[in-house]
C-alpha cells in the first residue's frame, strides 16, 4: 500500500480494502493489530482500512464446475488447518462435487491482499 | 475527494520470499540432494547423511519436498506425528533431526498437484517452517527438472547440490541433462554419487570427469538395506551406510 502511494505521490492514504482469503482462514483481528503495529508513523497511520473476507472459489478442469469452499464435503478441522499453512493441500482432502475428480483451480479466496486504496495528493 | 487505486501491481517483491531467507538465516549448510531420475536413492542418502552428520555432533534439518511420493518418513520411522504452530511451523525432531515433509498433513492421501500448485506449496511450506539454527540442512529433491529444482535455483541460493547417479543408461542420461541445467544457471555443485553400484564400470566417475564435478564416491548394491527401512539404527549398520560415512567424510573435506 505504501509502495503504491508513494509511486502516486500521496499525502494521504483516506482508506483502504484488505481482502482475506477464506481457504487460509487468516484471523482478521491478528492482520488489524499487526497493521496498527506496523503501520505507526507513516502514511497509513490515519488510514480507514476495511477487511473483507472473499469466498473460497474452485473450478474443475475436468468438468468445469464452479463450487466454492462451504459446498465442498468432508473436509475436517485438522484438514482446513493444513489448508490454512499450505493451500494447495486442497488437492488432497476436496474432490469437484460434480465429477470427484481432484483435478481443480483455486480461482478465488486464497492468500491476503489489498484490493483498493484510496489517495489525496 | 481522492483518487481509488485497485487492480494494481506493486513493484515490490512477493513478501514470502523474504521471509524465506530469514527462515534460513541461521542454517550454516544448506545441501540440496537431487539426481533429475527417479529411483537411484535420494532419499536413502539424503535421510541417512542426516543422520550421520546429527550423530557426529551437528545439528541437521531434513527437509522432504517431494510432495507426490513422500518417503524419508518411511527411512526414519515416523509415524503419528504433528508438527506444533508457533509463528509458523517448528519441524519437529525425530531421530535427532528436525523434519519437515508434507506427509504430516496429508498423511496417506494422494496429492495431486499440478506444475504451478508444487510451486506454490514449495513456497508456501518454506515460508511456514522455522528452521532455527542449524549446521546443516538437508533437502531431498523429488525427481525431475522443473518446479522443485527451479525453485531452488531460484529460492535457496546457498544451496549446494548433491548430485545421485546409478551406473545404468537408464539415468546418466537424465543426470546430464540436471547437471547440464545447474551449470548453466552457475548453481554450485558439490558432486556427484554413483549409488547401487552392481556394475563393474567407471560410467558414472567418468560423467564427473567429464563436467569436471567432484566424484565423490561410490556407494555398493545393498541387499540388506531394504530390511532397514523404519528403523534408522539399523540402516546406519548396513554397507549403504558405511559408504555413505565415507561420502560425508568428502563433503566435509569440500566444504559443504
Amino acid at each position: 500500500m505504501l509502495a503504491v502511494a508513494r509511486e502516486k505521490g500521496a499525502k494521504k492514504i483516506i482508506e483502504a480494502k484488505i481482502k482475506l482469503g477464506k481457504l487460509q482462514q487468516v484471523d482478521a483481528d491478528i492482520i488489524t493489530q499487526a497493521l496498527g503495529e506496523l503501520s505507526r508513523g507513516t502514511l497509513l497511520e490515519k488510514t480507514k482500512i476495511m477487511l473483507e473476507a472473499e469466498e473460497t472459489r474452485f473450478r474443475c478442469l475436468a468438468c468445469g464446475h464452479v463450487w466454492n469452499l462451504e459446498s465442498s464435503v468432508g473436509s475436517s478441522e485438522e484438514e482446513s488447518e493444513a489448508m490454512h499453512f499450505v493451500p494447495d493441500l486442497a488437492h488432497a482432502f476436496i474432490r469437484c462435487p460434480r465429477c470427484r475428480s481432484p483435478d481443480f483451480e483455486i480461482t478465488g479466496g486464497r492468500g491476503v491482499w489489498v484490493e483498493y486504496i484510496k489517495i489525496s495528493r | 475527494m481522492g483518487r481509488i487505486y485497485k487492480n494494481f501491481k506493486v513493484s515490490v517483491p512477493d513478501p514470502r520470499l523474504s521471509i524465506i531467507d530469514e527462515r534460513l538465516r541461521r542454517v550454516k549448510r544448506i545441501l540440496i540432494v537431487a539426481s533429475g531420475k527417479g529411483g537411484v536413492g535420494k532419499s536413502l542418502l539424503a535421510t541417512a547423511l542426516s543422520l550421520m552428520l546429527s550423530r557426529s555432533g551437528r545439528k541437521v534439518g531434513l527437509l522432504d519436498l517431494d510432495f507426490h511420493g513422500p518417503s524419508c518418513h518411511i527411512i526414519l520411522g515416523a509415524k503419528g506425528i504433528t508438527p506444533v504452530e508457533e509463528k509458523g511451523i517448528i519441524p519437529p525432531e525425530i531421530q535427532g533431526l528436525r523434519f519437515m515433509s508434507v506427509v504430516y498433513y496429508i498423511d496417506e492421501k494422494p496429492l495431486p498437484l499440478r506444475g504451478t500448485e508444487t510451486s506454490n506449496a514449495f513456497v508456501e511450506l518454506l515460508t511456514i517452517t522455522r528452521w532455527g539454527r542449524l549446521d546443516y540442512l538437508i533437502v531431498d529433491v523429488p525427481p525431475g527438472i522443473a518446479e522443485e529444482v527451479l525453485d531452488i535455483i531460484r529460492l535457496i541460493k546457498r544451496g549446494k547440490f548433491l548430485i545421485v547417479a546409478t551406473p545404468s543408461p537408464l539415468a546418466l542420461q537424465t543426470v546430464a541433462r540436471l547437471i547440464k541445467l545447474l551449470r548453466e544457471q552457475r548453481v554450485p555443485i558439490l558432486g556427484l554419487v554413483e549409488n547401487m553400484r552392481f556394475l563393474d564400470t567407471n560410467s558414472v566417475e567418468e560423467l564427473a570427469k567429464s563436467f569436471d564435478i567432484t566424484f565423490l564416491g561410490h556407494i555398493p548394491f545393498d541387499p540388506g538395506l531394504e530390511p532397514s527401512l523404519g528403523s534408522p539404527e539399523k540402516l546406519l549398520e548396513t554397507k549403504f551406510a558405511r559408504a555413505v560415512a565415507n561420502i560425508m567424510g568428502r563433503i566435509d573435506t569440500n566444504g559443504g
